[in-house]
């Protein structure tokens, strides 16, 4: 072979783009089709409530009875499911993908929960601003509640949010960390994971049991009241996202 | 040239099985290389711990001295799609081809379009709908436009039809000439790209047992072919790798042959031919004699 002095176009091994430019391509590639994390869910959600409002009016219609505040709705919480299985399916499919884009496996954690708190807030937001539409037509008029669950009580606009937020970052890294144990040990640490959950419940129960906690328990969340529960959420949403880190750092893409 | 990757005595063990046998060898930059072996040798191991996807039970590889592992400053210049390559879920082609540039710096768009042409790819296809060759070639895309300084193919021709394999080798070869960069090529379809390689690395059960120049490989083994009796006259003391035989007719595969060996061959009236690069790798690599196969 001739040894002519001909160089790759970039021969700068060993440097990298900064940390933030990065992770915004990791949000990006997430974001490369808005369908599955941004408009089927939207799509969805929006479907449900029309078809609320449409039964809403058919019974306001047959009945006369234009009050509806005992009609009970968790349409909402569907959103909350729905981001649990993207985290799923990102942390399953986008991530042996991006590792051969050659995304390291830092960046693609860090990355994917940048974009898991930036959908958190984006989807809080929207349902913030509708629930206060809907606080401002008595309830589109009939006194009902889609947006704003009567269990929600008189929260304002920032207290909305962020029960919402908090919410959907609970249901993000359950996912993410749910599924990063499936990436690093396949079926057999899904079955270990279940089996050990179910016996920490049962073990958890046992012992609120014998030491008479339950009611401690229920003093804690009362006292902490319903933003205090949603803010104390977070801690747990935090150990998941280092428990998922931690997973999926030294976990390889398998077939 | 240089050395841009150089793997230290790495082993990989999945259980009690070593995929990889304590392998050195070193891939020189700017060079095409042809990493060879039967299925289930290890090739794929290889790739996926020189770029990091995989973690190495001991020993040790460095990129231009970086270990890859987690190195964001290697795997940026990295492209390695893998013949099993997952996709993210209801990602349609298009979304490969609007997402790849945003990793590979050196990523080129017209390029790309014009592979799509030539594979005649529908880019609205989601991934998942894709034949094995289509997807195939969506591999080979993302790594030729990628135009990585570390670039891996991986079985890039599964499902892959004659004219398209062409197409791939073609276009590699063009562009390699234009932008050169570290290739590596597994496959085992090893007559059809022994022209484009300049190294061969040959892994069997997970040893490296070939690590050499192509044409110096080449050389290293020819083909004699005579009388059964004048062809056993000459290869006996020598290392024969094979021996095919149809009637009072042998040829054998010899061993390093000095120029003097030549003439003495040619004397004792043999054809001396060189032999192809699938014949020694398939030689070495536990392949049986067809005298014994026929003797069976």
């Amino acid at each position: 072979m001739t040894t002519v002095e001909t160089r790759p176009t970039d021969t700068s091994i060993g440097v990298a783009p900064p940390l933030a430019v990065r992770l915004a391509n990791v949000v990006r590639l997430h974001l490369a089709n808005p369908w599955t994390p941004i408009i089927i869910p939207t799509l969805i959600l929006a479907v449900i409530f029309l078809a609320n409002l449409a039964i809403w009016n058919l019974i306001a219609y047959n009945t006369g009875n234009e009050d509806l505040s005992n009609v009970n709705n968790g349409g909402i919480a569907f959103v909350a499911i729905y981001m649990l299985v993207v985290a799923t399916q990102t942390m399953n499919s986008t991530f042996p993908f991006a590792l051969g884009y050659g995304v390291t496996r830092r960046d693609f954690y860090l990355g994917s929960s940048a974009l898991f708190l930036m959908l958190s807030a984006g989807y809080a937001a929207g349902i913030t601003v509708f629930a206060l539409i809907e606080r401002a037509t008595s309830g589109w008029g009939l006194n009902a509640s889609f947006f704003a669950p009567i269990y929600l009580g008189d929260l304002n606009a920032a207290e909305f949010f962020w029960v919402y937020f908090t919410l959907l970052v609970f249901f993000f890294f359950l996912g993410a960390a749910t599924a990063a144990v499936y990436v690093r040990w396949r079926t057999t640490g899904m079955l270990v994971f279940f089996g050990g959950l179910l016996a920490i419940i049962i073990a958890s129960i046992w012992l609120l049991s014998i030491t008479d906690s339950f009611g401690a328990v229920g003093q804690f969340f009362v006292s902490a009241g319903l933003l205090g529960s949603h803010s104390w959420s977070l801690a747990v949403s935090a150990l998941m996202a280092i428990a998922g880190y931690a997973l999926l750092r030294r976990a390889t893409p398998r077939n | 040239m240089t050395a841009i990757v150089e793997v230290t005595n790495v082993t990989k063990r999945y259980g009690s099985l070593k995929a990889v046998n304590d392998a050195s060898f070193t891939l020189q930059e700017n060079a095409i290389h042809g990493l060879l072996g039967r299925n289930g040798a290890g090739k794929t191991t290889l790739m996926q711990l020189i770029t990091g996807q995989e973690f190495a039970t001991s020993g040790q590889i460095t990129v231009m001295g970086h270990s890859p592992v987690e190195n964001a400053g290697v795997l940026h210049h990295t492209c390695f799609i893998k013949e099993s390559q997952k996709y993210p879920e209801d990602f349609r082609i298009k979304h490969v081809l609007k997402s790849a540039p945003w990793f590979f710096p050196n990523w080129n768009s017209d390029l790309g379009a014009s592979l799509v042409e030539d594979f005649r790819l529908p880019v609205n296809r989601k991934i998942k709908k894709l034949s094995r060759g289509q997807l195939s070639a969506v591999g080979v895309i993302v790594g030729l436009a990628s135009r990585a300084p570390l670039t891996f193919f991986d079985e890039p021709y599964l499902g892959l039809d004659a004219v398209a394999r062409h197409t791939f080798y073609d276009r590699l070869l063009a562009d390699y000439a234009v932008h050169p960069r570290t290739v590596v090529l597994s496959t085992h379809l090893i007559d059809e790209v022994a022209n484009l390689l300049e190294r061969v690395i040959v892994i069997d059960e997970g040893a490296i047992i070939i690590n050499a120049d192509a044409d110096s490989l080449r050389a290293s083994a020819t083909t004699v072919a005579g009388k059964r009796e004048d062809v056993e006259a000459f290869v006996t003391g020598r290392e024969v790798l094979g021996r095919e035989s149809i009637g009072g007719l042998v040829s054998a595969t010899v061993a390093d042959l000095s120029a003097n060996d030549r003439s003495v061959a040619v004397k004792a009236g043999l054809d001396l031919s060189p032999v192809s690069l699938q014949q020694l790798i398939v030689r070495r690599t536990g392949g049986l004699d067809v005298e014994q196969e026929n003797a069976a």
